[in-house]
């Protein structure tokens, strides 16, 4: 568990963990992100899922009723909005041909130029190593690729993937299992 | 203890119980068989390998600098405004609309009232020339025994019998349609 976790665990203890609606956007951000990003491969899409999970998140807020950890919770979420996300995927063209909007606000606009921070190089291996993960990632059933992410990118154990998927332990286990069984055949045929 | 031992190792534990060990899954059997057997140990640190492998590739595909998390924390808080926005000004049109409705309602009720009412209709009373009236005055001003006084200036007529015939004529009309 790194530092950012630990302190969005220890938030959790003292008061309401939506007390300050900002703080809590930035101590779980990276974590929904990642975790939605690892799913759907697209960066864009991973933050506009990213930001309605926390639109979510607010607009639910009373129903947390504090049984579970936050971020539990919180995945919870994003994991409904990406089966949402799948399921629907097939009229995707037609949401972008109906949603189509030139009147997005300038401001917006303007916040979509390179983040100068990150160089050219950075972005593009991160690009490439995306799209191997994606690649590996996306030969998976769907279940699978919820429970592999959960378990081995957010260290959720596997009462807690059970309740964030909805699915019993004993089910958890063997998506799990089976998940891991093609990450070793896939891992084993890039080293031949 | 030999030979428990070597039974312990002999039956490996099966890739699904290594996979849930790798996802911290605490069986005491299970545990006390990694502790001994280094075939599954090393199974299970291969496994641990590849979690971390894949974890370390989808941390550094979604690292982004501080920049991109502020940017996007606040598109966040953003949204969230305009929706709770939203929210405020549909409950306010909603209570202006029920206001306006029921005011329309209101004035709908009150004009449908003043229309069902019976509209009031003066009667035409009965018209007194202006000579009758000139007439009616002159008889007041020439009684001599005033309205309030009447009952008993007849009761004294009747008790005199003689005065009757002038109290007749000077009485007022209304008695005198009476008697």
């Amino acid at each position: 568990m790194n530092m950012l976790q630990a302190a969005a665990e220890a938030s959790t203890t003292t008061e309401s963990p939506f007390a300050d609606f900002d703080d809590f956007i930035r101590l779980y951000q990276q974590r929904v992100y990642r975790l939605v990003l690892a799913q759907t491969g697209e960066p864009d899409l991973a933050e506009e899922i990213t930001q309605e999970c926390f639109i979510r998140a607010f607009q639910k807020q009373k129903s947390f009723r504090g049984d579970s950890q936050v971020f539990t919770w919180l995945a919870r979420i994003a994991v409904n909005l990406l089966r949402d996300h799948f399921r629907n995927r097939k009229f995707a063209i037609w949401r972008k041909i109906i949603r189509f909007d030139s009147s997005e606000p300038e401001k917006d606009r303007a916040e979509e130029v390179p983040d100068p921070a990150s160089t050219p190089e950075e972005h593009l291996l991160r690009r490439e190593r995306l799209e191997r993960v994606s690649w590996r990632i996306r030969r998976l059933t769907p279940p699978q690729r919820e429970i592999l992410l959960l378990s081995a990118v957010e260290g959720m154990s596997i009462d807690e993937i059970s309740q964030v998927t909805n699915k019993r332990p004993g089910t958890v286990k063997s998506h799990l299992h089976r998940a891991m069984m093609s990450l070793r055949a896939w891992q084993e045929g890039e080293r031949t | 203890m030999a030979g428990r031992r070597k039974n312990l190792i002999g039956i490996h534990l099966s890739d699904e119980e290594i996979t849930a060990a790798t996802a911290g899954e605490r069986n005491p059997r299970v545990a006390g068989h990694l502790e001994i057997c280094s075939d599954c140990w090393h199974q299970m640190a291969m496994y641990r390998e590849r979690m971390a492998s894949l974890r370390q590739d989808v941390c550094f595909s979604a690292s982004r600098s501080a920049i991109d998390w502020g940017r996007q924390s606040r598109g966040i808080m953003r949204r969230i405004a305009k929706t709770r926005g939203a929210e405020v000004r549909s409950r306010t049109t909603g209570w202006a609309l029920a206001t306006a409705a029921l005011s329309l309602a209101l004035i709908l009720f009150a004009f449908i009232g003043y229309q069902s009412s019976p509209p009031v209709v003066t009667k035409p009373g009965n018209t007194i020339s202006d000579a009758a009236l000139l007439a009616g005055v002159e008889d007041r001003i020439n009684e001599d025994v005033p309205d309030a006084l009447q009952p008993a200036g007849l009761l004294v007529s009747e008790m005199d019998g003689s005065g009757r015939q002038s109290n007749r004529q000077h009485s007022h009309p209304r008695i005198r349609n009476a008697q």
